[in-house]
């Protein structure tokens, strides 16, 4: 997204007398020349002054000064400068104080998301050495990471997503802290542990990231049912940044028993949809290595399976990391891409109404009649209802049904 | 009734299908698109507020929907 809106929403606060910068992440990724998804703004304007300025606005976080401004039909938040009182139960304050600019970077979690950004001068305030750490691909709390850390348990977590999403490593003393601290990553909610780790996984540099958290010890805290292997980091190689969580966390757990998968998911809290594709992923991966010897029926079945690109992913992800045969993979693949969707799920020949015309009692025999017909069809030997309507009369006589 | 209806249709904003969004209040086909395209557009919704960007969400409007949707991260800065 453009700064264009940002930069005129700076610009009205500095029209009535504020001080205000572009601040966080999309000033971190200016710098690394990524364009940023997301503008936040800095400001010394107080919320209810905030409120004043734009005309569309929605405060988002009262006690933290956060307002929403919706400026040529984006959403940016506007956070007046503010500093931090005690922390409770390992995340979140009891209460802000509103300060200066530097104290409010200062309270922020690492060097690389403490840039500010002038926009009307165009220049990097930089008070915490955030542009020698994005130089030099380092992770690093500000101040004393320990401390940093005990505010907000999360931010352990979120050291490794960092270093996992932008490639880079981790600070020695925010490391130290980072392995010293993964017993207490319990203290979050296993929502927020959850939503860190599909984030780790999908934001790029996914084997780095998994691997961080087995060496730091944050793996056997979160998933202590999962063991490193090299099977697993050549998988995690091949997770592209931007895949679906449910996919990601498949490609993690693919080599766990499916008893096991369904208790991580159901213990992270995934939503039903995301459990099932994620125990499915896991369940059907073996299948994969009988596909040239099911029959087109049941291949055609197979395929039907819940957004089937992800399994042949999976299966593509297996053969190549070590474990799978890479033989039945590109097999399936090439079914998969000469079928079409029509060849795999056509419309029935005939269906429960016809048979009862045919004068056949509904009852189990109705779904045996009606399988074997989409077998026939599905193989290729029934094409038409009329062929189907004398299979069903040639092997299914009435006095025997 | 409306209890059971919220704890059925919690939708993730990032991940709802066109057909889930249509499940809200006021929300048509027409609108679930636009929330469909916003979101593409954006990389994902960081809040729920955000839906006040989209036109044709009116703060009303926004509030019938508020409880019935969360925003699980797919993208986001610090």
């Amino acid at each position: 997204m453009k700064p264009d809106a940002a930069i005129d929403i700076v610009r009205r606060l500095r029209d009535q007398g504020h001080e205000a910068y572009l601040v966080g992440g999309c000033v971190r990724d200016m710098v690394m020349g990524i364009e940023p998804s997301d503008y936040d703004i800095a400001t010394s304007a107080r919320p209810e002054e905030v409120v004043k300025i734009f005309p569309r606005t929605q405060s988002v976080g009262a006690q933290f000064g956060v307002v929403l401004v919706i400026h040529n039909g984006h959403p940016y938040e506007v956070a007046t400068f503010r500093s931090d009182e005690a922390y409770i139960d390992g995340r979140r304050p009891t209460g802000v104080v509103f300060t200066d600019a530097k104290q409010d970077v200062l309270r922020r979690d690492f060097t690389i998301n403490g840039l500010l950004y002038d926009p009307v001068d165009r220049r990097v305030i930089d008070h915490v050495s955030g542009q020698r750490d994005i130089q030099a691909k380092v992770v690093r709390a500000i101040g004393d990471p320990r401390k940093r850390f005990e505010e907000d348990k999360l931010r352990i977590l979120r050291a490794i997503r960092f270093g996992a999403r932008l490639g880079y490593t981790i600070e020695p003393a925010t490391w130290e802290a980072v392995c010293a601290m993964a017993p207490q990553i319990h203290q979050v909610s296993l929502e927020r542990i959850r939503d860190e780790l599909v984030r780790i996984l999908t934001e790029g540099q996914a084997a780095h990231g998994v691997r961080m958290l087995e060496e730091s010890g944050l793996r056997a805290q979160i998933l202590p049912e999962l063991k490193w292997t090299p099977h697993l980091e050549r998988s995690l190689g091949m997770l592209k940044a931007g895949s679906t969580g449910d996919f990601a966390i498949g490609v993690l757990l693919r080599e766990l028993n499916v008893a096991d998968v369904q208790q991580i998911v159901e213990r992270l809290k995934f939503s039903r949809a995301e459990m099932h594709h994620i125990a499915a992923l896991v369940e059907n991966l073996p299948a994969f290595s009988k596909v040239a010897h099911m029959s087109i029926s049941s291949l055609k079945r197979f395929f039907r399976l819940a957004r089937f690109e992800d399994h042949l992913e999976l299966a593509r992800i297996h053969a190549v990391a070590g474990g799978g045969d890479s033989e039945n993979y590109a097999f399936a693949s090439r079914k998969y891409q000469e079928w079409s969707e029509e060849d795999i799920a056509p419309r029935p020949l005939i269906s429960g109404e016809d048979l009862m015309a045919l004068g056949y009692t509904p009852g189990p025999l109705f779904k045996e009649i009606l399988t074997r017909v989409e077998d026939e069809q599905l193989d290729g030997r029934l094409h038409d209802r009329s062929g189907a309507i004398n299979f069903v009369i040639r092997h299914y006589p009435k006095e025997q049904a | 009734m409306r209890i059971a209806a919220a704890l059925l249709l919690v939708l993730n904003l990032n991940t709802a299908t066109l057909k889930e969004l249509e499940t809200l209040p006021g929300v048509g086909p027409v609108l679930a698109k636009r929330i469909a395209e916003f979101r593409e557009k954006k990389g994902g919704f960081r809040r729920v507020e955000e839906l006040l960007a989209i036109p044709g969400v009116s703060e009303r409007k926004w509030k019938m929907i508020r409880d019935l949707v969360i925003v699980r991260p797919v993208e986001g800065s610090s």
